[in-house]
Protein backbone atom coordinates (compact mmCIF):
# COMPACT_ATOMS: atom_id res chain seq x y z
CA UNK A 1 0.00 0.00 0.00
CA UNK A 2 3.20 2.20 0.55
CA UNK A 3 3.18 3.29 -3.40
CA UNK A 4 -0.27 4.33 -3.14
CA UNK A 5 0.98 6.60 -0.55
CA UNK A 6 4.01 7.47 -2.51
CA UNK A 7 2.04 8.63 -5.41
CA UNK A 8 -0.85 10.36 -3.94
CA UNK A 9 2.41 12.40 -2.35
CA UNK A 10 3.56 13.11 -6.18
CA UNK A 11 0.63 14.11 -7.25
CA UNK A 12 -0.05 16.28 -4.44
CA UNK A 13 2.77 18.01 -4.16
CA UNK A 14 2.89 19.52 -7.86
CA UNK A 15 -0.13 21.04 -6.71
CA UNK A 16 0.69 21.96 -3.34
CA UNK A 17 4.43 23.25 -1.87
CA UNK A 18 6.13 20.82 0.67
CA UNK A 19 5.71 23.64 3.35
CA UNK A 20 2.38 24.04 2.72
CA UNK A 21 0.26 24.56 6.28
CA UNK A 22 -3.08 23.60 4.47
CA UNK A 23 -1.53 19.52 4.47
CA UNK A 24 0.10 20.30 8.10
CA UNK A 25 -3.89 19.62 9.75
CA UNK A 26 -3.73 16.19 7.76
CA UNK A 27 -0.34 15.09 9.51
CA UNK A 28 -1.10 16.71 12.88
CA UNK A 29 -4.48 14.36 13.08
CA UNK A 30 -1.94 11.79 12.96
CA UNK A 31 -0.84 12.69 16.83
CA UNK A 32 -2.47 10.86 19.40
CA UNK A 33 -1.52 13.78 21.89
CA UNK A 34 -2.66 16.11 19.78
CA UNK A 35 -5.87 14.46 18.72
CA UNK A 36 -6.39 14.15 22.33
CA UNK A 37 -6.13 17.32 23.65
CA UNK A 38 -8.06 18.74 20.80
CA UNK A 39 -10.84 16.80 20.88
CA UNK A 40 -10.43 17.95 24.64
CA UNK A 41 -11.52 21.31 23.75
CA UNK A 42 -14.24 20.74 21.30
CA UNK A 43 -15.98 18.01 23.28
CA UNK A 44 -17.76 20.18 25.42
CA UNK A 45 -18.88 22.33 22.71
CA UNK A 46 -20.24 19.42 20.74
CA UNK A 47 -21.99 17.61 22.91
CA UNK A 48 -24.17 20.72 23.75
CA UNK A 49 -24.71 20.91 19.80
CA UNK A 50 -25.84 17.52 19.26
CA UNK A 51 -28.14 17.72 22.86
CA UNK A 52 -30.13 20.77 21.52
CA UNK A 53 -30.42 19.43 17.58
CA UNK A 54 -31.63 16.37 18.91
CA UNK A 55 -33.69 17.50 21.61
CA UNK A 56 -35.11 20.25 19.39
CA UNK A 57 -35.73 17.26 16.39
CA UNK A 58 -37.53 14.84 18.57
CA UNK A 59 -39.48 16.89 20.57
CA UNK A 60 -40.94 18.61 17.28
CA UNK A 61 -41.20 15.06 15.73
CA UNK A 62 -42.75 13.37 18.35
CA UNK A 63 -45.02 15.85 19.35
CA UNK A 64 -45.68 19.28 16.68
CA UNK A 65 -45.82 16.87 13.35
CA UNK A 66 -48.65 15.76 11.95
CA UNK A 67 -49.79 12.31 11.90
CA UNK A 68 -49.36 10.22 8.92
CA UNK A 69 -53.07 9.22 6.89
CA UNK A 70 -51.99 5.55 7.05
CA UNK A 71 -50.12 4.56 9.84
CA UNK A 72 -51.52 6.90 12.56
CA UNK A 73 -48.90 7.93 15.11
CA UNK A 74 -46.71 5.08 15.03
CA UNK A 75 -45.17 6.46 12.17
CA UNK A 76 -43.36 8.59 14.82
CA UNK A 77 -40.92 6.09 14.74
CA UNK A 78 -39.40 7.17 11.81
CA UNK A 79 -37.76 10.14 13.20
CA UNK A 80 -35.61 7.28 15.09
CA UNK A 81 -35.42 4.76 12.96
CA UNK A 82 -34.35 6.57 9.60
CA UNK A 83 -31.81 8.59 11.24
CA UNK A 84 -30.02 5.50 12.99
CA UNK A 85 -29.67 3.60 9.72
CA UNK A 86 -28.64 6.25 7.29
CA UNK A 87 -25.86 6.95 10.14
CA UNK A 88 -25.09 2.93 10.55
CA UNK A 89 -24.49 2.69 6.78
CA UNK A 90 -22.53 6.07 6.66
CA UNK A 91 -20.68 4.73 9.96
CA UNK A 92 -19.73 1.65 8.09
CA UNK A 93 -17.70 3.64 5.24
CA UNK A 94 -16.14 6.04 8.22
CA UNK A 95 -14.70 3.10 9.87
CA UNK A 96 -13.74 1.59 6.05
CA UNK A 97 -12.03 4.91 5.19
CA UNK A 98 -9.97 5.37 8.29
CA UNK A 99 -8.63 1.49 7.89
CA UNK A 100 -8.02 2.58 4.19
CA UNK A 101 -6.11 6.01 5.81
CA UNK A 102 -4.57 3.94 8.58
CA UNK A 103 -3.07 1.21 5.67
CA UNK A 104 -1.90 3.84 3.06
CA UNK A 105 -0.56 6.48 5.60
CA UNK A 106 0.37 3.98 7.91
CA UNK A 107 -1.06 6.08 10.47
CA UNK A 108 -1.82 4.77 13.65
CA UNK A 109 -4.31 7.33 14.80
CA UNK A 110 -6.65 6.35 11.98
CA UNK A 111 -6.54 3.09 12.86
CA UNK A 112 -7.87 3.96 16.59
CA UNK A 113 -10.54 5.88 15.01
CA UNK A 114 -11.62 2.88 13.06
CA UNK A 115 -11.71 0.70 15.92
CA UNK A 116 -13.54 3.17 18.02
CA UNK A 117 -16.18 3.25 15.02
CA UNK A 118 -17.04 -0.44 15.22
CA UNK A 119 -18.69 -0.89 18.65
CA UNK A 120 -20.66 2.76 17.76
CA UNK A 121 -22.38 1.77 14.29
CA UNK A 122 -22.76 -2.31 15.59
CA UNK A 123 -25.11 -0.05 18.50
CA UNK A 124 -26.36 2.07 15.64
CA UNK A 125 -27.57 -0.71 13.34
CA UNK A 126 -28.91 -2.46 16.70
CA UNK A 127 -31.29 0.61 17.21
CA UNK A 128 -32.47 0.67 13.22
CA UNK A 129 -33.61 -2.97 13.81
CA UNK A 130 -34.81 -2.75 17.11
CA UNK A 131 -37.13 0.65 15.68
CA UNK A 132 -37.96 -1.38 12.78
CA UNK A 133 -39.34 -4.56 14.62
CA UNK A 134 -41.28 -2.04 16.78
CA UNK A 135 -42.84 0.04 13.61
CA UNK A 136 -43.24 -3.28 11.89
CA UNK A 137 -46.06 -4.29 14.40
CA UNK A 138 -48.62 -1.68 14.22
CA UNK A 139 -47.80 -1.34 10.74
CA UNK A 140 -47.45 -5.21 9.31
CA UNK A 141 -48.59 -6.98 12.18
CA UNK A 142 -45.13 -8.80 12.60
CA UNK A 143 -42.67 -7.87 14.63
CA UNK A 144 -39.70 -9.23 12.20
CA UNK A 145 -40.78 -9.07 8.38
CA UNK A 146 -37.93 -10.43 6.12
CA UNK A 147 -38.15 -7.33 3.92
CA UNK A 148 -35.26 -6.21 1.54
CA UNK A 149 -34.21 -3.24 4.14
CA UNK A 150 -34.69 -4.76 7.10
CA UNK A 151 -32.72 -7.85 5.71
CA UNK A 152 -30.15 -5.34 4.51
CA UNK A 153 -29.52 -3.81 7.73
CA UNK A 154 -29.75 -7.72 9.16
CA UNK A 155 -26.20 -8.20 6.83
CA UNK A 156 -25.10 -4.73 7.86
CA UNK A 157 -25.00 -5.83 11.43
CA UNK A 158 -23.30 -9.27 10.75
CA UNK A 159 -20.29 -7.31 8.61
CA UNK A 160 -19.73 -5.01 11.97
CA UNK A 161 -19.90 -8.41 14.23
CA UNK A 162 -17.36 -9.36 11.88
CA UNK A 163 -14.72 -6.66 11.98
CA UNK A 164 -15.06 -6.33 15.73
CA UNK A 165 -14.51 -10.01 15.97
CA UNK A 166 -11.48 -9.97 13.60
CA UNK A 167 -10.33 -7.08 16.28
CA UNK A 168 -10.20 -8.86 19.37
CA UNK A 169 -9.01 -12.45 17.57
CA UNK A 170 -5.32 -11.18 17.14
CA UNK A 171 -3.17 -10.25 20.12
CA UNK A 172 -0.72 -7.99 17.99
CA UNK A 173 -2.50 -4.69 17.61
CA UNK A 174 -0.98 -4.47 14.26
CA UNK A 175 -2.08 -7.45 13.07
CA UNK A 176 -5.52 -6.78 13.98
CA UNK A 177 -5.74 -3.43 13.20
CA UNK A 178 -4.09 -4.03 9.03
CA UNK A 179 -6.61 -7.11 8.95
CA UNK A 180 -9.48 -5.69 10.40
CA UNK A 181 -9.05 -2.50 7.65
CA UNK A 182 -8.82 -4.88 5.09
CA UNK A 183 -11.70 -6.97 6.12
CA UNK A 184 -13.45 -3.24 6.84
CA UNK A 185 -12.74 -2.72 2.83
CA UNK A 186 -13.72 -5.62 1.57
CA UNK A 187 -17.25 -5.51 3.30
CA UNK A 188 -17.46 -1.84 1.90
CA UNK A 189 -16.95 -3.21 -1.82
CA UNK A 190 -19.87 -6.08 -0.76
CA UNK A 191 -22.20 -3.40 0.69
CA UNK A 192 -23.64 -1.71 -2.58
CA UNK A 193 -23.79 -5.43 -4.21
CA UNK A 194 -25.60 -6.94 -0.83
CA UNK A 195 -27.98 -4.02 -1.04
CA UNK A 196 -29.06 -4.57 -4.93
CA UNK A 197 -29.07 -8.35 -4.07
CA UNK A 198 -31.78 -7.85 -1.46
CA UNK A 199 -33.79 -5.34 -3.25
CA UNK A 200 -33.95 -7.49 -6.24
CA UNK A 201 -34.75 -10.62 -3.79
CA UNK A 202 -37.54 -9.19 -2.17
CA UNK A 203 -39.52 -7.96 -5.38
CA UNK A 204 -38.81 -11.48 -6.68
CA UNK A 205 -40.71 -12.56 -3.36
CA UNK A 206 -43.43 -9.70 -2.31
CA UNK A 207 -44.52 -7.50 -5.52
CA UNK A 208 -46.16 -5.16 -3.70
CA UNK A 209 -43.56 -3.26 -2.18
CA UNK A 210 -44.74 -0.55 0.90
CA UNK A 211 -42.56 2.40 0.78
CA UNK A 212 -42.86 4.20 4.34
CA UNK A 213 -39.93 6.30 4.06
CA UNK A 214 -39.43 7.67 0.44
CA UNK A 215 -38.48 11.24 1.15
CA UNK A 216 -39.52 12.86 -1.65
CA UNK A 217 -43.24 12.55 -0.98
CA UNK A 218 -43.45 13.03 2.28
CA UNK A 219 -45.33 16.28 3.83
CA UNK A 220 -42.22 19.57 4.45
CA UNK A 221 -44.02 19.50 7.94
CA UNK A 222 -42.96 15.87 8.41
CA UNK A 223 -39.76 16.13 7.03
CA UNK A 224 -38.10 18.97 8.31
CA UNK A 225 -38.12 17.60 11.87
CA UNK A 226 -36.13 14.21 10.10
CA UNK A 227 -33.77 16.58 8.62
CA UNK A 228 -33.00 17.90 12.09
CA UNK A 229 -32.87 14.25 13.12
CA UNK A 230 -30.33 13.37 10.79
CA UNK A 231 -27.74 16.70 11.48
CA UNK A 232 -28.67 15.40 15.73
CA UNK A 233 -26.99 11.99 14.92
CA UNK A 234 -24.33 13.14 13.02
CA UNK A 235 -23.63 15.28 16.05
CA UNK A 236 -23.90 12.33 18.37
CA UNK A 237 -21.59 10.26 16.17
CA UNK A 238 -19.01 12.61 16.17
CA UNK A 239 -19.31 12.65 19.76
CA UNK A 240 -19.48 9.11 20.48
CA UNK A 241 -16.69 8.51 18.25
CA UNK A 242 -14.37 11.20 19.95
CA UNK A 243 -14.98 9.61 23.08
CA UNK A 244 -14.56 6.17 21.83
CA UNK A 245 -11.18 7.08 20.41
CA UNK A 246 -9.76 9.06 22.90
CA UNK A 247 -10.44 6.14 24.80
CA UNK A 248 -8.42 4.06 22.65
CA UNK A 249 -5.67 6.31 22.57
CA UNK A 250 -4.92 6.40 26.01
CA UNK A 251 -5.26 2.55 26.31
CA UNK A 252 -2.42 2.43 24.15
CA UNK A 253 -0.39 5.33 24.84
CA UNK A 254 -0.25 4.72 28.53
CA UNK A 255 3.12 4.37 28.76
CA UNK A 256 4.22 7.19 27.02
CA UNK A 257 5.31 10.40 28.60
CA UNK A 258 2.51 12.97 27.49
CA UNK A 259 0.10 11.02 29.20
CA UNK A 260 2.02 10.49 32.71
CA UNK A 261 2.40 14.37 31.93
CA UNK A 262 -1.43 14.78 31.62
CA UNK A 263 -2.19 12.60 34.96
CA UNK A 264 0.15 14.58 36.88
CA UNK A 265 -1.55 17.63 35.88
CA UNK A 266 -4.60 16.75 36.67
CA UNK A 267 -3.44 15.03 40.17
CA UNK A 268 -1.97 18.56 40.81
CA UNK A 269 -4.81 20.69 40.27
CA UNK B 1 11.47 -10.28 -21.57
CA UNK B 2 13.88 -12.26 -24.01
CA UNK B 3 16.96 -13.00 -21.22
CA UNK B 4 16.92 -16.73 -20.13
CA UNK B 5 15.82 -15.75 -16.47
CA UNK B 6 12.74 -13.98 -17.39
CA UNK B 7 11.43 -16.69 -19.45
CA UNK B 8 12.21 -19.36 -16.90
CA UNK B 9 10.25 -17.58 -14.35
CA UNK B 10 6.38 -18.30 -14.48
CA UNK B 11 3.60 -16.91 -12.29
CA UNK B 12 3.08 -19.73 -10.10
CA UNK B 13 -1.12 -20.24 -11.01
CA UNK B 14 -0.15 -23.79 -12.43
CA UNK B 15 3.13 -25.41 -9.94
CA UNK B 16 0.67 -24.41 -7.15
CA UNK B 17 -2.42 -25.67 -8.65
CA UNK B 18 -0.49 -28.81 -9.23
CA UNK B 19 1.07 -29.05 -5.47
CA UNK B 20 -2.38 -28.50 -4.08
CA UNK B 21 -4.19 -31.25 -6.30
CA UNK B 22 -0.97 -33.27 -5.28
CA UNK B 23 -1.78 -33.13 -1.68
CA UNK B 24 -5.52 -33.66 -2.35
CA UNK B 25 -4.79 -36.85 -3.99
CA UNK B 26 -2.61 -38.16 -1.14
CA UNK B 27 -5.22 -36.95 1.13
CA UNK B 28 -7.86 -38.64 -0.42
CA UNK B 29 -10.52 -39.46 2.57
CA UNK B 30 -9.73 -35.65 4.21
CA UNK B 31 -11.01 -34.64 1.17
CA UNK B 32 -14.23 -35.89 0.08
CA UNK B 33 -15.75 -35.02 3.51
CA UNK B 34 -17.78 -31.67 2.31
CA UNK B 35 -19.19 -33.81 -0.25
CA UNK B 36 -20.16 -36.84 2.00
CA UNK B 37 -21.32 -33.92 4.55
CA UNK B 38 -23.31 -32.51 1.56
CA UNK B 39 -25.14 -35.55 0.71
CA UNK B 40 -25.84 -36.86 4.52
CA UNK B 41 -27.12 -33.27 5.64
CA UNK B 42 -29.60 -33.29 2.88
CA UNK B 43 -31.20 -36.35 4.16
CA UNK B 44 -31.64 -33.92 7.55
CA UNK B 45 -33.83 -32.59 5.42
CA UNK B 46 -37.17 -34.71 4.72
CA UNK B 47 -36.51 -35.66 8.36
CA UNK B 48 -36.88 -32.34 9.89
CA UNK B 49 -39.96 -30.88 7.36
CA UNK B 50 -41.65 -33.16 5.94
CA UNK B 51 -41.30 -36.53 3.45
CA UNK B 52 -44.34 -34.86 1.36
CA UNK B 53 -42.37 -34.92 -2.41
CA UNK B 54 -44.89 -31.45 -3.05
CA UNK B 55 -43.87 -29.61 0.16
CA UNK B 56 -39.55 -30.81 -0.66
CA UNK B 57 -40.41 -29.57 -4.17
CA UNK B 58 -40.84 -26.11 -3.02
CA UNK B 59 -37.52 -25.62 -0.49
CA UNK B 60 -35.28 -27.97 -2.72
CA UNK B 61 -33.41 -25.61 -4.80
CA UNK B 62 -33.09 -23.27 -1.97
CA UNK B 63 -31.97 -26.07 0.55
CA UNK B 64 -29.26 -27.48 -1.65
CA UNK B 65 -27.73 -24.48 -2.15
CA UNK B 66 -27.51 -23.67 1.37
CA UNK B 67 -25.98 -27.33 2.18
CA UNK B 68 -24.05 -26.44 -0.76
CA UNK B 69 -22.89 -23.12 1.03
CA UNK B 70 -22.38 -24.80 4.24
CA UNK B 71 -20.07 -27.89 2.91
CA UNK B 72 -17.82 -25.33 1.20
CA UNK B 73 -18.00 -23.25 4.32
CA UNK B 74 -16.78 -26.20 6.26
CA UNK B 75 -13.68 -27.18 3.44
CA UNK B 76 -12.36 -23.80 2.91
CA UNK B 77 -11.01 -23.87 6.21
CA UNK B 78 -8.21 -25.69 5.72
CA UNK B 79 -6.81 -23.94 2.78
CA UNK B 80 -4.19 -21.87 4.27
CA UNK B 81 -3.92 -24.04 7.43
CA UNK B 82 -1.90 -26.65 7.21
CA UNK B 83 0.66 -24.99 4.86
CA UNK B 84 0.77 -22.29 7.54
CA UNK B 85 1.49 -25.20 9.83
CA UNK B 86 4.53 -26.67 8.33
CA UNK B 87 5.96 -23.14 7.22
CA UNK B 88 5.34 -23.52 2.97
CA UNK B 89 3.15 -20.30 3.14
CA UNK B 90 6.22 -18.57 4.65
CA UNK B 91 7.39 -19.94 1.33
CA UNK B 92 4.83 -18.37 -0.97
CA UNK B 93 5.19 -15.21 0.76
CA UNK B 94 9.05 -14.59 -0.45
CA UNK B 95 8.71 -16.28 -3.89
CA UNK B 96 9.19 -13.91 -6.70
CA UNK B 97 5.98 -14.54 -8.39
CA UNK B 98 3.06 -12.04 -7.88
CA UNK B 99 0.99 -12.97 -4.40
CA UNK B 100 -1.94 -13.28 -6.04
CA UNK B 101 -1.36 -15.85 -8.63
CA UNK B 102 -0.25 -18.89 -6.28
CA UNK B 103 -3.05 -18.21 -4.05
CA UNK B 104 -5.35 -18.30 -7.68
CA UNK B 105 -3.91 -21.80 -8.13
CA UNK B 106 -5.02 -22.93 -4.51
CA UNK B 107 -8.41 -21.97 -4.87
CA UNK B 108 -8.74 -23.52 -8.21
CA UNK B 109 -7.45 -27.01 -6.66
CA UNK B 110 -10.02 -26.09 -3.83
CA UNK B 111 -12.57 -25.33 -6.18
CA UNK B 112 -11.83 -28.85 -8.12
CA UNK B 113 -12.11 -30.93 -4.97
CA UNK B 114 -14.84 -29.67 -3.34
CA UNK B 115 -17.06 -27.08 -5.57
CA UNK B 116 -16.85 -29.47 -8.70
CA UNK B 117 -17.87 -32.40 -6.71
CA UNK B 118 -20.72 -30.94 -4.91
CA UNK B 119 -21.69 -29.45 -8.47
CA UNK B 120 -21.50 -33.22 -9.79
CA UNK B 121 -23.34 -34.62 -6.90
CA UNK B 122 -26.49 -31.90 -6.72
CA UNK B 123 -28.89 -33.70 -9.46
CA UNK B 124 -28.33 -37.14 -7.25
CA UNK B 125 -29.72 -34.54 -4.35
CA UNK B 126 -31.95 -32.72 -6.87
CA UNK B 127 -33.97 -36.23 -7.08
CA UNK B 128 -33.93 -37.05 -3.58
CA UNK B 129 -35.76 -33.52 -2.71
CA UNK B 130 -38.10 -34.40 -5.59
CA UNK B 131 -37.24 -31.22 -7.51
CA UNK B 132 -38.66 -30.71 -10.56
CA UNK B 133 -37.51 -31.63 -13.85
CA UNK B 134 -36.59 -27.57 -15.12
CA UNK B 135 -34.41 -27.07 -11.88
CA UNK B 136 -32.00 -29.63 -12.68
CA UNK B 137 -29.64 -27.72 -15.69
CA UNK B 138 -29.97 -24.50 -13.88
CA UNK B 139 -29.33 -26.38 -10.78
CA UNK B 140 -25.89 -27.48 -11.94
CA UNK B 141 -25.07 -24.19 -14.12
CA UNK B 142 -25.63 -21.75 -10.78
CA UNK B 143 -23.42 -24.35 -8.57
CA UNK B 144 -20.84 -24.18 -10.95
CA UNK B 145 -20.28 -20.55 -10.55
CA UNK B 146 -21.40 -20.36 -7.38
CA UNK B 147 -19.22 -22.56 -5.68
CA UNK B 148 -16.48 -21.00 -7.79
CA UNK B 149 -17.32 -17.56 -5.98
CA UNK B 150 -17.77 -19.21 -2.38
CA UNK B 151 -14.37 -20.87 -2.55
CA UNK B 152 -12.89 -16.92 -3.89
CA UNK B 153 -14.48 -15.59 -1.41
CA UNK B 154 -13.60 -17.83 1.24
CA UNK B 155 -10.06 -17.39 0.56
CA UNK B 156 -10.19 -13.83 1.69
CA UNK B 157 -11.78 -15.22 4.86
CA UNK B 158 -9.11 -17.91 5.28
CA UNK B 159 -6.27 -15.51 4.65
CA UNK B 160 -7.82 -13.25 7.53
CA UNK B 161 -7.63 -15.98 10.22
CA UNK B 162 -5.01 -17.79 8.88
CA UNK B 163 -2.85 -17.38 12.16
CA UNK B 164 -5.52 -17.90 14.70
CA UNK B 165 -6.21 -20.94 16.82
CA UNK B 166 -9.75 -20.92 16.59
CA UNK B 167 -10.23 -19.54 12.92
CA UNK B 168 -12.87 -21.65 11.96
CA UNK B 169 -15.88 -20.07 13.62
CA UNK B 170 -14.29 -16.69 12.94
CA UNK B 171 -13.92 -17.59 9.39
CA UNK B 172 -17.57 -18.80 8.90
CA UNK B 173 -18.61 -15.07 10.92
CA UNK B 174 -16.58 -13.00 8.34
CA UNK B 175 -17.48 -14.72 4.72
CA UNK B 176 -21.25 -15.21 5.94
CA UNK B 177 -22.51 -11.81 4.89
CA UNK B 178 -19.92 -11.66 1.56
CA UNK B 179 -22.22 -15.13 0.69
CA UNK B 180 -25.04 -13.28 0.60
CA UNK B 181 -25.92 -12.28 -3.06
CA UNK B 182 -24.39 -15.37 -4.05
CA UNK B 183 -26.93 -17.58 -2.86
CA UNK B 184 -29.76 -15.22 -3.62
CA UNK B 185 -28.36 -15.28 -7.05
CA UNK B 186 -27.95 -19.22 -7.18
CA UNK B 187 -31.24 -19.95 -5.82
CA UNK B 188 -33.50 -17.33 -7.92
CA UNK B 189 -31.83 -19.23 -11.48
CA UNK B 190 -33.25 -22.10 -9.84
CA UNK B 191 -36.36 -20.91 -8.78
CA UNK B 192 -36.97 -18.66 -11.88
CA UNK B 193 -36.36 -22.06 -14.09
CA UNK B 194 -38.73 -24.50 -12.07
CA UNK B 195 -41.61 -21.23 -12.10
CA UNK B 196 -41.40 -21.44 -15.82
CA UNK B 197 -39.45 -18.05 -16.54
CA UNK B 198 -35.94 -17.14 -18.22
CA UNK B 199 -33.13 -18.11 -15.77
CA UNK B 200 -30.54 -16.84 -18.07
CA UNK B 201 -30.39 -13.63 -16.31
CA UNK B 202 -29.67 -14.37 -12.37
CA UNK B 203 -27.29 -16.52 -14.06
CA UNK B 204 -25.85 -13.87 -15.96
CA UNK B 205 -25.28 -11.73 -12.04
CA UNK B 206 -23.68 -14.77 -11.23
CA UNK B 207 -21.17 -14.87 -14.03
CA UNK B 208 -20.97 -11.15 -12.95
CA UNK B 209 -20.17 -11.98 -9.44
CA UNK B 210 -17.96 -14.75 -10.16
CA UNK B 211 -15.69 -12.37 -12.83
CA UNK B 212 -15.45 -9.76 -9.88
CA UNK B 213 -14.19 -12.52 -7.51
CA UNK B 214 -11.76 -13.82 -9.79
CA UNK B 215 -10.12 -10.40 -10.55
CA UNK B 216 -10.09 -9.09 -6.84
CA UNK B 217 -10.45 -12.20 -4.19
CA UNK B 218 -7.10 -13.08 -4.57
CA UNK B 219 -5.90 -8.90 -4.10
CA UNK B 220 -7.88 -9.16 -1.12
CA UNK B 221 -6.28 -12.66 -0.14
CA UNK B 222 -2.76 -11.55 -0.72
CA UNK B 223 -3.24 -8.71 1.53
CA UNK B 224 -4.45 -9.93 4.11
CA UNK B 225 -1.85 -13.05 3.75
CA UNK B 226 0.99 -10.61 3.81
CA UNK B 227 -0.38 -9.26 7.36
CA UNK B 228 -1.48 -12.42 9.26
CA UNK B 229 1.17 -15.09 8.44
CA UNK B 230 3.97 -13.15 9.95
CA UNK B 231 2.28 -13.04 13.13
CA UNK C 1 -48.88 20.84 19.38
CA UNK C 2 -50.56 18.29 17.52
CA UNK C 3 -52.05 16.56 20.71
CA UNK C 4 -54.68 18.89 22.46
CA UNK C 5 -52.96 17.43 26.14
CA UNK C 6 -50.10 15.42 27.64
CA UNK C 7 -52.20 12.28 27.87
CA UNK C 8 -53.07 12.27 24.61
CA UNK C 9 -49.18 12.61 23.58
CA UNK C 10 -48.46 9.38 25.94
CA UNK C 11 -51.20 7.76 24.23
CA UNK C 12 -50.96 8.27 20.79
CA UNK C 13 -54.12 6.95 19.66
CA UNK C 14 -52.85 3.23 21.20
CA UNK C 15 -49.81 3.87 19.08
CA UNK C 16 -48.12 5.43 22.14
CA UNK C 17 -46.92 2.16 23.47
CA UNK C 18 -44.47 1.44 20.38
CA UNK C 19 -43.13 5.22 19.93
CA UNK C 20 -42.56 5.46 23.92
CA UNK C 21 -40.59 2.00 23.80
CA UNK C 22 -39.06 2.88 20.51
CA UNK C 23 -37.57 6.65 22.44
CA UNK C 24 -36.67 5.05 25.59
CA UNK C 25 -34.49 1.92 23.82
CA UNK C 26 -32.37 4.13 22.22
CA UNK C 27 -32.22 7.17 24.49
CA UNK C 28 -31.17 4.33 26.71
CA UNK C 29 -28.36 2.74 24.22
CA UNK C 30 -27.26 5.87 23.35
CA UNK C 31 -26.54 6.98 26.47
CA UNK C 32 -24.69 4.06 27.41
CA UNK C 33 -22.40 4.40 24.40
CA UNK C 34 -21.22 8.19 25.66
CA UNK C 35 -21.40 6.74 29.31
CA UNK C 36 -19.21 3.64 28.36
CA UNK C 37 -16.03 5.27 27.70
CA UNK C 38 -16.33 7.82 30.08
CA UNK C 39 -16.30 5.57 33.06
CA UNK C 40 -13.62 3.24 30.90
CA UNK C 41 -11.27 6.80 30.92
CA UNK C 42 -11.80 7.46 34.53
CA UNK C 43 -10.60 3.83 35.01
CA UNK C 44 -8.04 4.27 32.55
CA UNK C 45 -6.12 7.47 33.65
CA UNK C 46 -6.31 6.16 37.37
CA UNK C 47 -4.51 2.79 36.32
CA UNK C 48 -1.97 5.42 34.90
CA UNK C 49 -1.38 7.55 38.75
CA UNK C 50 -1.20 4.35 40.29
CA UNK C 51 1.59 3.42 37.74
CA UNK C 52 3.25 6.51 38.06
CA UNK C 53 2.98 6.25 41.92
CA UNK C 54 4.48 2.76 41.93
CA UNK C 55 7.39 4.68 39.43
CA UNK C 56 8.23 6.67 42.61
CA UNK C 57 7.65 4.58 45.06
CA UNK C 58 10.41 1.71 43.32
CA UNK C 59 12.78 5.31 43.03
CA UNK C 60 12.67 6.32 46.39
CA UNK C 61 13.01 2.92 47.59
CA UNK C 62 16.44 2.70 45.19
CA UNK C 63 17.38 5.88 45.98
CA UNK C 64 17.02 4.94 49.99
CA UNK C 65 19.13 1.68 49.33
CA UNK C 66 22.17 3.09 47.65
CA UNK C 67 22.22 6.25 50.12
CA UNK C 68 22.46 3.37 52.52
CA UNK C 69 25.19 1.57 50.08
CA UNK C 70 27.02 4.55 50.21
CA UNK C 71 27.03 5.58 54.17
CA UNK C 72 28.45 1.79 54.56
Amino acid sequence: MSWLSKWLSKWLSKWLPNESPSWQWFYRLGSPRWFYLRSGQWLPWLSLAALLVLATGLVWGLAFAPEDAKQGNSFRIIYIHVPAAFLAQSGYFIMAIAGAIGLIWKMKMSFMVMKAAAPIGAVLTFIALFTGAVWGKPTWGAYWVWDARITSMLILLFLYAGVMALQYAYHSVDAASKASAILALVGTVNIPIINKSVDWWYTLHQPATIKLTSAPSMHMDMFMPLLVMIIGFYLFYAVALMLHTRNEILRRERKTSWVRELVNAKAGL
Amino acid sequence: MSSPAARIMNSGFAAWLRRDLLLAYRRRGEVASPVVFFVMVSTLIPLGLTPEAAQLSKVAAGMIWIMALLATLLSVDGLFASDYHDGSLEQMLITPQLLPLPILGKVTAHWLTTGLPLTLVSPLLGLMLSLPGAGYLPLICSLALGTACLSLVGAVGAALTVSLRKGGLLLSLLVMPLYMPVIIFGTATVNSAVDGLNWLPPLAILGALFAASVALCPLAAAGALRVTASN
Amino acid sequence: MYFENFAALINMDGHGIYVWVSVAVTLATMLWLIVAPLISQRRLLKEVSRDIQRQQDRDLAAQKASNYEESH
